[in-house]
């Protein structure tokens, strides 16, 4: 097996709602991101996948912390670490890239300053001539045109696509352990969703770096990751390699997102999706929070949570219809 | 560059035609200046003599083409009160002003500025409830107060300067710096303490923008998040503001010259209107204009400098 770059032990997320509140948003959840895979983490809006990666940069909103657990990776806990070394870890070992490439690049800063800053800072010993070059270098890698050109350019002069490369080549430039990618592709229009899918899975190759790949979409997961997590309502419902999980998925919630994606046969037919939605956190919650919308239902789904259940190799559930 | 010249067109434009609004309007209100400065004792005659050295009884068309023909040669007529070149008054009073204006701002920008980014810096502790109660203060206090206590205090009791007595710049250079940075501070006080909370609001609307997050991703510190990232975004929500401080500081301000006893722009302005001495009234009033058509047309060029999104959307 190979080596555990980050391990996620029991982590558990509150919300505080507007009228003071708590709630559980992320509930007892543990996995490992192991060296130079691509693994993602699909589920529906609001089932605390986007928490999850905020809180392993170090950049959840004011109203979401930490109840409980760690996350390790190397020699750092990174619910417990200073604010210096996150500094130290983030952009460096650690980074990210957004969903909204549009807002996420700064407005008044050019392109070829705002990808050389992780350099700048983490690497105070190269000289600005050195930065700029490796800038240069690493946006013609991530298949921009006219580097030169581009790194006097504000973002508002580059398209949607473009921006995204940027991001990717700013999150990579100091060659992080793990990058981690929210929901990239989501703002993107098809064709260049393609091609940000395949920049990232250049990177992950030809980099050695890690990723951590957030999605709601399983066909682009399908394209990309190595391993997959299904997240439901803040639990991980299932997890395994991607082809296990998607030739023979096996919790409920799992089956239901793959059959809602469209395809072909269904031409003229009424799109299939899974009945109900996913309860905010200010919902009361079953023991197994899926058991509400989930067809198959049993009695005891409504008084524990399921145990871990080893199906095959590296292919877990959490399903009572497996005890 | 088109957009420039442009611009600086309509800046003539509006000049020309508040030359002509204030003309017409200092010309259409009752009353005889001749009538006012001979008293209504004097003769027939004698007042049209009058009219007739001051050009008050010719069409009001020629008045006008006279008054600005002489103004584009710098001869801005003379003044009927201290029979005088209007010129060579505001000659004396620019300086003046100017000096104290330029005083003004400096204490505005240098405090007011960092004051603001460090009051976002501040949310959500208690040094925000400390930093708005003092804004407050200073927005509330009105700058003659703050000049009638000032004088009390630093004047009349510490005798750090003498009130009412100014001293000119080319004396006693020291002296004068002295004497007006007290008015210049009462000036600044309540401007700044406008300035530090716009300084904040848009710091704090720039802090929730995605672009933030992305800074904190990459390791940036909360201090080179702030004037690295979020200053530079932040200020041009200010630029305006600031534009309308210079304009205010510039033109004098009437209530702390006469405070202090500053022989400036302000008490100039005063003395020519309770005179009626039109010659000068306009030309100070269209003086005040340039200073505000001219502040606000850079605020445009600065603010295109600093934002380039807003070039582009000038073009399409």
């Amino acid at each position: 097996m190979k080596e555990t770059l980050l391990n996620v032990k029991h982590l558990t997320l509150g919300v505080t709602e507007r009228d003071g509140s708590v709630n559980k948003a992320v509930d007892d959840i543990s996995f490992e991101v192991r060296k130079g895979e691509i693994l993602g983490i699909v589920g529906e809006s609001g089932c605390g996948k986007s928490l999850t990666v905020m809180t392993l940069m170090g950049l959840m909103k004011d109203d979401v912390f930490v109840m409980d657990g760690q996350i390790l990776f190397g020699q750092d806990d990174l619910v417990r670490v200073t604010p210096e070394r996150r500094r130290q870890i983030n952009g460096n070992e650690l980074s990210i890239i957004y969903q909204e490439p549009m807002t996420s690049l700064n407005p008044l800063i050019k392109i070829g300053r705002q990808v050389g800053e992780p350099l700048r800072l983490h690497r105070k010993d190269l000289s600005d001539a050195e930065i700029d070059r490796m800038v240069l270098e690493l946006l013609t890698e991530v298949g921009i045109q006219n580097p030169g050109q581009i790194m006097k350019s504000y973002p508002h002069q580059l398209s949607g696509g473009m921006r995204q490369r940027v991001m990717i080549a700013m999150a990579s430039i100091c060659r992080p352990r793990i990058l981690v990618a929210d929901e990239p592709t989501t703002a993107l229009d098809v064709t260049t969703q393609a091609h940000v899918l395949s920049l990232l899975k250049r990177v992950n190759e030809e980099f050695g770096t890690t990723i951590l790949f957030i999605s709601h979409d399983l066909g682009v997961i399908n394209r990309i990751c190595d391993r997959v997590l299904i997240m439901y309502a803040g639990k991980i419902v299932e997890r395994g390699r991607t082809r296990d999980i998607l030739n023979h998925p096996a919790h409920q919630y799992t089956k239901g997102l793959i059959r809602s994606i469209p395809t072909r046969d269904q031409k003229g037919k009424d799109l299939i999706c899974i009945p109900g939605r996913v309860p905010s956190t200010m919902d009361p919650r079953e023991p197994c929070p899926f058991a509400p919308r989930c067809g198959h239902t049993m009695e005891v789904c409504r008084q524990t949570f399921p145990e871990c259940r080893e199906l095959a190799k590296d292919h877990i559930v959490y399903c009572h219809m497996f005890d | 560059m088109k957009y420039f010249i442009r611009k600086f067109l309509i800046l003539i434009l509006t000049v020309f035609l508040i030359s002509l609004m204030t003309f017409v309007a200092f010309h259409v209100i009752p009353g005889d200046p001749a009538r006012l400065i001979l008293g209504t004792s004097a003769s027939e005659e004698a007042v049209e003599a009058l009219r007739e050295k001051l050009g008050t009884n010719m069409p009001l068309t020629v008045q006008y083409r006279n008054w600005i023909s002489g103004f584009l040669r710098g001869d801005f007529g003379t003044s009927i009160k201290y029979r005088m070149p209007v010129a060579s008054l505001m000659h004396d009073r620019i300086p003046v002003t100017t000096l104290l204006g330029v005083m003004s701002l400096v204490l505005i920008l240098l405090i007011g500025i960092p004051l603001g980014i460090f009051s976002a810096r501040v949310r959500n502790t208690p040094g925000e409830h400390v930093l708005n109660f003092i804004n407050i203060l200073g927005i509330s206090f009105p700058n003659f107060f703050l000049s009638i206590i000032f004088i009390w205090i630093f004047g009349l009791t510490l005798h750090w300067f003498t009130p009412g007595r100014y001293i000119s710049f080319d004396r006693d250079w020291a002296g004068c710096l002295r004497f007006m940075f007290w008015p210049a501070l009462s000036v600044a006080i309540p401007q700044t303490a406008v300035l530090v909370k716009y300084v904040r609001t848009a710091m704090l609307e720039q802090l929730r923008e995605d672009y933030v997050r992305t800074a904190r991703g990459k390791g940036v510190g909360e201090t080179a998040i702030l004037y690295v990232h979020v200053f530079k975004n932040a200020i041009v929500a200010v630029v305006p503001l600031i534009g309308m401080i210079i304009a205010s500081v510039l033109s004098g301000s009437i209530i702390i010259e006469q405070v202090y006893g500053i022989p400036g722009i302000g008490k100039l302005l005063i003395s020519s209107v309770t005179s009626r001495d039109f010659p000068l009234t306009q030309t100070l009033v269209v003086y005040i204009a340039v200073i505000i058509v001219v502040i606000n047309f850079l605020v445009d060029i600065v603010i295109q400098i600093i934002d380039p999104r807003i070039r582009l959307s000038d073009r399409s």
